[in-house]
């Protein structure tokens, strides 16, 4: 094998290995939505403080441990 | 660290202080969890019971209906999703309808029922709950319209003041709730199930979407389900799909396709089987399962014909027909 054909390879394994990290790195991430959301929390605020929107404790939480 | 965990729905966000659950609208404020949409609706409308859909729950009554923004799944093919896929501080039209606001305007409008639909009501929730409590006393009926993503203890609770619901059912395929929805199948099915148990009264959509979930197969296995778990009698609405948000890459669902889900539903034994989303179809009526007498011919949203007898019997068999009359 020519040191040029060694090098082609090992380019095109580097990126197979690339390709197949980034898609693994994706297996079971179809939920990608869980946990919880960053939001314009000034803006919220300031639609509270209008009336706009309120501060109307929920049910159905707990404070985290 | 006042972080707080969200327990309304399978999610369970842990919510630092300052951030929204996946839902957008219960928010961590100052340590405790805010549900920041309770009592401002963003859609506020009077439509006909038949477009919830209900068929068998008081036909051609008129539904004072109200949703806020957010909602606890991400379905690609959201109808609704400049409302479902926003918090509150991204509206631009926010009403001020605290539950007796509510209550009065149905009254006014001369609606049979209250309806907490649009977005999906599981998010505002305590405004749902005081709200219904509220127009019970009043003698209001009300509908929750939901894709049934709720945990068990809070929908319990809930079918107390709730009189009907439909629960969407998008696809009897947990891979399909995974990869289209951001959720699951089991917590829908188990709020069907306490619905049912709960004597709250049910019907079930499924939107048929080609390619999606369209096959045969899971289509009986679902049918099946709905017979063994919530009865024969439960009404089963088989959606048309047209193309929306992110889901604009495939085309309506074929009539045809719809004429086969049909059959395989009537074939599983399911009693009260209709398509929706095709306008003037036949299987948009009622029809007695004894001896095919047409009950309630529907046109689209509109009752044009009502034979139910008083006590919801077919006139010419006597058969009795599952529903609140």
């Amino acid at each position: 094998m020519k040191r040029r054909d060694i090098k082609f390879s090992a380019l095109v394994a580097v990126n197979l290995l690339a390709i197949a990290g980034f898609l693994l790195s994706h297996v079971g991430d179809e939920s990608a939505y869980t946990g919880w959301r960053k939001i314009d929390f000034p803006a919220l605020m300031q639609k509270i403080n209008s009336g706009d929107l309120v501060r109307h404790e929920a049910e159905y939480w707990r404070k985290q441990e | 660290m006042r972080d707080v965990t969200c327990e309304l729905c399978p999610r369970y966000c842990t919510i630092p202080e300052g951030g929204a659950g996946d839902c957008r609208v219960r928010v961590n404020i100052d340590g405790k969890l805010v549900a920041t949409t309770y009592g401002r609706p963003s859609s506020v409308h009077i439509d006909p019971v038949e477009k919830k859909p209900l068929y068998h729950f008081h036909p051609g009554s008129a539904v004072f209906s109200i949703a806020t923004a957010g909602c606890n799944l991400h379905c690609r093919n959201c109808q609704n999703w400049q409302l479902s896929q926003r918090g509150g501080e991204e509206m631009e039209r926010i009403y001020r309808a605290e539950p007796k606001d509510v209550v009065d305007a149905a009254l006014t409008e001369n609606c049979h029922s209250i309806a907490y639909t649009y977005s999906d009501p599981i998010i505002f929730y305590e405004y749902v709950y005081d709200t219904s409590a509220l127009a019970h006393d009043h003698g209001l009926k009300n509908i929750f319209v939901t894709a049934g993503y709720i945990n068990e203890k809070p929908m319990r609770r809930l079918c107390r003041v709730i009189d009907a619901t439909n629960i969407d059912l998008k696809a009897f395929d947990d891979g399909f709730y995974r990869r289209n929805c951001s959720g699951s199948l089991k917590p829908v099915l188990d709020a069907m199930v306490i619905a049912r148990e709960e004597g709250v009264w049910l019907e079930v959509t499924n939107l048929v979407i080609p390619t999606l979930n369209d096959d045969m197969a899971t289509v009986r296995r679902m049918a099946h389900w709905i017979r063994e778990n919530l009865g024969e009698e439960t009404p089963l609405h088989f959606s048309r799909f047209t193309p929306h948000y992110q889901m604009r890459n495939l085309p309506p669902t074929p009539v045809e396709s719809l004429h086969r889900v049909w059959n395989e539903a009537r074939d599983a034994g399911l009693k009260y089987v209709y398509v929706g989303n095709i306008f003037g179809h036949k299987s948009e009526s009622t029809y007695c399962p004894n001896d095919n007498t047409r009950l309630i011919h529907r046109v689209g949203f509109s009752v044009e014909e009502y034979n139910l007898t008083r006590d919801g019997r077919c006139p010419v068999c006597r058969q009795s027909v599952s529903g609140v009359w």
